[in-house]
Parts: C-alpha cells; sequence; structure tokens
C-alpha cells in the first residue's frame, strides 16, 4: 500500500490525493461503468439462476433414476420372494401330498380294522338251548318218593346245573375276548386321532403359505401400481440396511484389524522380513493380503450357499459345481483359519523370545522371563481368536451385499439433495446479485458525489447563463 | 471390473518395481585411546541397549575401534548383517552382544586417536553395503590426535547420504574451563563431516533418544 503514495512520508495527504484522484477518475467514467455495473450484474444473475435451475434438474435426475433403480430393486427382491416362496410350496406340497396318500392309506387300513374288531366285538355268545326250561321244569319236579325217580330227577338236576356253569363260563370267555379286541383297538383309535392331526398340521402349513404369497402378490401388485409412494417408501426403507450395514461393516473392520495384528508379526517368519513393497515391509503386506483373502473366499462361501448373491454370474452355475467351489471355499477358509491359529501360536512365542533378548540384552538372567511366562492361557486364547476370526469375517459378505445395494440409493439421494441445496444457494445469490446491481449505482454516485455536485452547479450556472428553461426548472 | 482389474494389477506393478531399499546400516566407532579408554564399558552397554533391540532383519552394524591407526581392517571389531528371519536375526544379535562383551573386558589403550580414520573405515564399509539408511555413531571424546606421518584427508563424497552423529562426547579438562574450546571443536568436526559430504551431522547427549533418532532417518 505505502508503495501507492505520493508523499511516503505523510501518509494522510497520500491518501486524500489517491481518494481525490480515484473520485475524479470514477467521475469521468462514471456512465460506461454503471452500464458497465448493471450489465455485470444481469450476466451474473442470470448465469447464477441458470446453475440453479440446472442443479434442480439435475437433482431432478438423479432422484428419478434411483427412484427407479429402486423400483426395480424392489420388483427383483419381490419376484424373488414369490418364487422362493413358490419353490417352497412346490417342495412342501410335493412332500405334504407324498405324505398325505401313505396317511390316507394308513387311515383306510386301520378303519378296515377298526370295522373288523368292531364286528367282531358284536357277536353275542349262543343261547342256551330251548329244551332247558324243560328239563328245569322236570328236574324241580319234588321226588315222590320212590328213590329210582329221586335219582333220575337228581341226575338230571346235576346236568342242568352242569348246563348252566358250562354255559356261563362260555359266556365269560366270550366277553373276556371281546374285551381283549376293545383294548387292541385303542392304540389304533389313537394312531388315528394322530393322523388327523397330522393331515390338519398339513393343510395349515399349506394354507399359511398360500397366505404369504398371497401378502408378496399384494405388495408387487401395490410396488406396480403406486410406483411414487414406494419409491419414497423404499427410500427411507433404504436408509435402515445402509445403516446397518455401515455399523456391521465397521464392527467386522475391527475384528479384521485384530485380524491384521494377530497375524503380521508371525508374518515375518514366513516371508523375508526385511524386504518392503511401496515403503511397507512384505510381512504386513502378507498379513494383510491374508485377511483380504479369507474375507474374498468368505464372500466365495456365502455367495454358493445362497445367502448373499455378488457373483451374479455364478447363479448360472449348475448345483453340482456350486457344490465343488462351496466346497473349495470352505476348504479354504478352514486352512487359512488353521494357517491363522498356529501364526497366533507363533506370535506368542516370538513375542517371549524378544523379551527374553531384550533382557539379556540390558543384562538380567533370562529365568526372569521364564518364571512370569508359565501360563498357556494367552496362547490358548490366541490359537482360538486365531482360528475364530476367520470364519467371523467370513460373515462379513452379507452386510457387504447389503451396504452395496443400499450405498447406491442413500448415494444418489444425498447427491440430490446436495443439488438440491446448491440450487438453493444459487438462486440466493442471484437474488442478492440483483439487489446489488439496484444498490451499486447509488453507492456509485455516493462516492462521485463531490464532483457529481459540482458538475450540476456547473451545469445550472451554464444553462442560466444561456437560459436553458429545462435545467433551471 | 476390467478396468479396475488392470489398474490394480498396475498399482501392483508400479508399487513392486519401488527400487528403494529400506534397510540401515550402522557403523559404530568407539575410542580406545587416551581419557575415553575407560568409557567402553558404558559404549557397550549403549549399544546394548540402544541399538541392537531396535534393528530389525536385514539391517547391519559394524562396531570400528578408533585407535592410533584406525584406517586398518584390523580395527573392524565385529559385523553382522541380521537374518532375515527375526528369530536367527535374535541369534545373531544375542551372538554379537557376546562379542561386545569380549570387546569391553579386552585391555587396550592407544597412544593416539585416530577418529578421520575409522571414519573412513567405516564409510567405505557403508558404502559397499550401501543400505537405504546410513549411520555413523561415534563414541569419543571428538579430540583428534595423529601419530606423527598419518595423512588423513577425507574426499569431498566420502560420507555421501551418512549421518554423523558423536553421542556421549566427554569433555577434556579444558572443554570445561572454556566451553567455547569444546564448541569450536564440534563446530570444527561439522565443517569436516559436511565437507566429506555428509547428510547431516549431529551430537547427541542422552544416549535413550536414538532409537528413535535411527527410526526417524530410516
Amino acid at each position: 500500500m505505502s508503495s501507492l503514495y505520493y508523499w511516503p512520508e505523510d501518509p494522510t495527504a497520500s491518501i486524500l490525493l489517491l481518494v481525490a484522484t480515484s473520485m475524479i477518475f470514477l467521475w469521468a467514467a462514471r456512465d460506461p461503468m454503471l452500464k458497465m455495473l448493471r450489465n455485470l450484474g444481469t450476466g451474473l444473475e442470470s448465469g447464477l439462476l441458470a446453475v440453479a435451475q440446472w442443479c434442480k434438474e439435475t437433482a431432478g435426475g438423479v432422484r428419478d433414476r434411483s427412484n427407479k433403480a429402486l423400483l426395480a430393486a424392489a420388483e427383483v427382491e419381490l419376484n424373488d420372494k414369490v418364487e422362493r416362496e413358490i419353490h417352497k410350496i412346490d417342495a412342501s406340497f410335493a412332500e405334504k401330498v407324498g405324505q398325505y396318500s401313505t396317511i390316507h392309506r394308513r387311515l383306510d387300513d386301520l378303519l378296515n380294522e377298526l370295522d373288523t374288531d368292531f364286528r367282531n366285538c358284536g357277536d353275542s355268545p349262543p343261547d342256551v338251548p330251548g329244551w332247558a326250561p324243560a328239563v328245569e321244569a322236570v328236574a324241580n319236579i319234588s321226588a315222590s318218593g320212590d328213590s329210582n325217580v329221586r335219582k333220575v330227577l337228581e341226575g338230571i338236576q346235576g346236568s342242568l346245573k352242569d348246563a348252566g356253569k358250562k354255559a356261563l363260563k362260555s359266556y365269560r370267555d366270550e366277553t373276556s375276548k371281546r374285551h381283549g379286541l376293545l383294548n387292541k383297538m385303542r392304540p389304533s383309535w389313537k394312531e388315528v386321532r394322530n393322523l388327523m392331526k397330522r393331515m390338519q398340521e398339513t393343510a395349515a402349513g399349506a394354507l399359511q403359505i398360500t397366505t404369504k404369497i398371497d401378502r408378496y402378490v399384494d405388495e408387487y401388485t401395490a410396488v406396480i401400481k403406486d410406483r411414487d409412494s414406494n419409491a419414497h417408501a423404499l427410500t427411507y426403507s433404504a436408509f435402515k440396511p445402509f445403516i446397518i450395514s455401515l455399523l456391521v461393516m465397521g464392527v467386522a473392520l475391527g475384528g479384521a484389524f485384530i485380524n491384521f495384528q494377530l497375524i503380521a508379526l508371525p508374518m515375518s517368519e514366513l516371508v523375508p522380513a526385511g524386504a518392503r513393497v511401496g515403503g511397507l515391509p512384505v510381512s504386513t503386506v502378507s498379513a494383510l493380503v491374508l485377511v483380504l483373502m479369507e474375507a474374498a473366499v468368505g464372500i466365495f462361501m456365502m455367495d454358493m450357499l445362497g445367502i448373499t448373491d455378488l457373483f451374479s454370474k455364478l447363479n448360472s452355475l449348475s448345483p453340482s459345481q456350486r457344490k465343488v467351489i462351496l466346497w473349495m471355499s470352505t476348504g479354504s477358509l478352514f486352512m487359512l483359519a488353521s494357517v491363522e491359529s498356529s501364526l497366533a501360536v507363533l506370535r506368542e512365542q516370538i513375542v517371549g523370545a524378544d523379551a527374553v533378548l531384550k533382557l539379556a540384552l540390558a543384562g538380567a538372567a533370562s529365568n526372569v522371563v521364564a518364571e512370569t511366562a508359565t501360563s498357556s492361557i494367552p496362547v490358548i486364547g490366541q490359537a482360538v481368536l486365531g482360528f475364530v476370526l476367520p470364519w467371523t469375517l467370513a460373515m462379513v459378505a452379507i452386510p457387504l451385499e447389503m451396504f452395496l445395494d443400499s450405498s447406491r440409493h442413500v448415494g444418489a439421494q444425498a447427491v440430490a439433495l446436495l443439488l438440491h441445496l446448491v440450487g438453493h444457494v444459487m438462486t440466493i445469490a442471484a437474488h442478492l446479485t440483483k439487489y446489488l446491481t439496484t444498490a451499486l449505482p447509488g453507492i456509485y454516485d455516493v462516492y462521485v458525489a463531490l464532483p457529481l455536485r459540482l458538475e450540476r452547479v456547473f451545469k445550472k450556472t451554464k444553462s442560466m447563463d444561456v437560459g436553458d428553461p429545462e435545467v433551471v426548472s | 471390473m476390467k478396468r479396475a482389474l488392470v489398474l490394480f494389477a498396475l498399482a501392483l506393478a508400479v508399487l513392486s518395481c519401488d527400487d528403494r531399499r529400506y534397510d540401515q546400516s550402522i557403523s559404530v566407532l568407539i575410542d580406545v585411546s587416551g581419557t575415553y579408554a575407560n568409557e567402553r564399558a558404558e559404549t557397550v552397554r549403549v549399544i546394548k541397549r540402544e541399538i541392537l533391540p531396535h534393528m530389525v532383519p536385514g539391517d547391519t552394524l559394524l562396531i570400528v575401534r578408533i585407535d592410533s591407526e584406525s584406517y586398518d581392517r584390523e580395527n573392524l571389531e565385529a559385523m553382522i548383517t541380521l537374518d532375515n528371519r527375526p528369530s536367527h536375526a535374535n541369534a545373531q544379535k544375542l551372538a554379537m552382544a557376546q562379542t561386545l562383551d569380549a570387546f569391553a573386558k579386552k585391555p587396550m589403550n592407544a597412544q593416539h586417536t585416530d577418529i578421520p580414520g575409522a571414519m573412513m573405515l567405516g564409510a567405505e564399509y557403508l558404502n559397499e553395503i550401501g543400505s537405504g539408511s546410513r549411520v555413523m555413531l561415534i563414541f569419543s571424546d571428538m579430540q583428534e590426535d595423529l601419530p606423527p606421518g598419518s595423512k588423513r584427508k577425507m574426499k569431498t563424497d566420502e560420507l555421501q547420504g551418512t549421518h554423523v552423529v558423536a553421542i556421549n562426547v566427554k569433555r577434556l579438562k579444558h572443554d570445561t574451563t572454556d566451553p567455547a574450546v569444546f564448541r569450536d571443536r564440534m563446530a570444527t568436526w561439522e565443517g569436516r563431516v559436511k565437507e566429506a559430504g555428509a547428510a547431516e551431522w549431529r551430537t547427541l547427549m542422552d544416549a535413550s533418544k536414538l532409537p528413535d533418532y535411527l527410526a526417524s532417518i530410516r
């Protein structure tokens, strides 16, 4: 600033001179300057408005595309759900129908058995012959003193009693047989009751599945019919899996970090410890690669189990091929987990050896460490952790898929929101520019007020001299 | 997907083409003459506590004795380059510690102090090893006392890329009488070392700062 001073030793006078010079210059250039300011303001305003318009239109486009993608995803998901349920029904119905015919056949057999048994139960014992009352009447005739007659009558009476006893015995035997048959019928009735219950459950299960399908079909129809409101609802529903998957992935990242820490040190025993790749020790890179491999194998495993669908190309594989990949990935994960477990044990040994070395170099006796490192709990803990963590890490495929699916929509919504915000800011800026454009000529005139006033006074005097009526008035 | 794979392969190729060496070689010069001869045990303790434990596989440590004629290969007391396997490297460290203990107990007291000769010898070894980071640690009173007839002139690139550190520099009697003498001596050494192309010259009074310093210049 001081370089602009005309008299550097007198800044006040220099500033006054600068102000005066600029005032005169601006007064002289007033008309083109005002025109330029107005044009600049108008141009800036229209430019800002155009940007605001573009932002809003782009935001709308992004939102539309996102909504369409959401709807398409929802349709695909519902389609999949319905398809899965139909497959379930197919399998379930085939099984239930197969069961039903077996149950029915068994029920028929049981009913036939029951019918026969019941009929057998209904058979009454043979009646006592018709002559029995006659014999009884003869036997009851009183003996008239004739010993022969008495003997005959007593014989008849004895025979009658014997016959009665035999008939009673026969009756009792028949009754016991019937009771036996009825006893035999009890388990059959029980079985019939169970079979009926199973049939009822089968029918109820089928009804439940049908209800589920009804619901999915209703949802599907609703998605097709009411696209806009559904897109809005789906946007909100996309936030939930996004947040959840983000949280779970954060936790998984923590697990991966522990996993990495567990194997980074012992890895230096397996790979050249001094070598580096891009500034990082090869052992660190190897440990990182091992952890990433576990995650990758886990993703394959989850895909083959049908839990995730990250590699859509693998869907076209035949079930036998899928099974082969599943076994391969499970085997690889088992191997990696075993390696990691052994590395975790090795880590403990290395740490112990390092401690001994440091103490030995410091001049302490090595038995000091031997006494403190007798517990095997840390070794077991590390080995278990080393084995379990890869399996846990394998499950990261589930939140990863959720995250990839939902982040697209959430990202698009965020971009749309940002564009909207920028659009609004631009609109406000355009309005401000408009007001500034209106206000700037006034401010300009305030700055050059002094020469302007002098000009007007000079014009007035001149016109009074010439006699210009317009200026005078 | 294909593009991402190509980019990944390219990044991997670029990373693996990294020719830079990350190993460190440390040349320790130990003065065994005059007033510093009694400091050997302490010097060995510093090496065992502050240098050896922090060395990583691939690093090199060489011990050079400063005596009357230091530019002699016999003055190289010990040298190790740590194995790539940490367990083997630990065994080497223990062996080195034993060598140092034996060195500390050996009776020796040189008449003269040929510091530049030891520096030249150490520099030759450092240049031959060609590590990514080169350090020369000098345990001495930094009082040069060449025997008659000896000439020591370092080349301008003798200590190229080497960090020269004087540790536990012992103050002599006239240093304590007039600290300016000591400071002038240090300034002279700084000039000589810089002339020989050293990357840095510094003095350290606290040896416990050595591990952090060595890690910072790795």
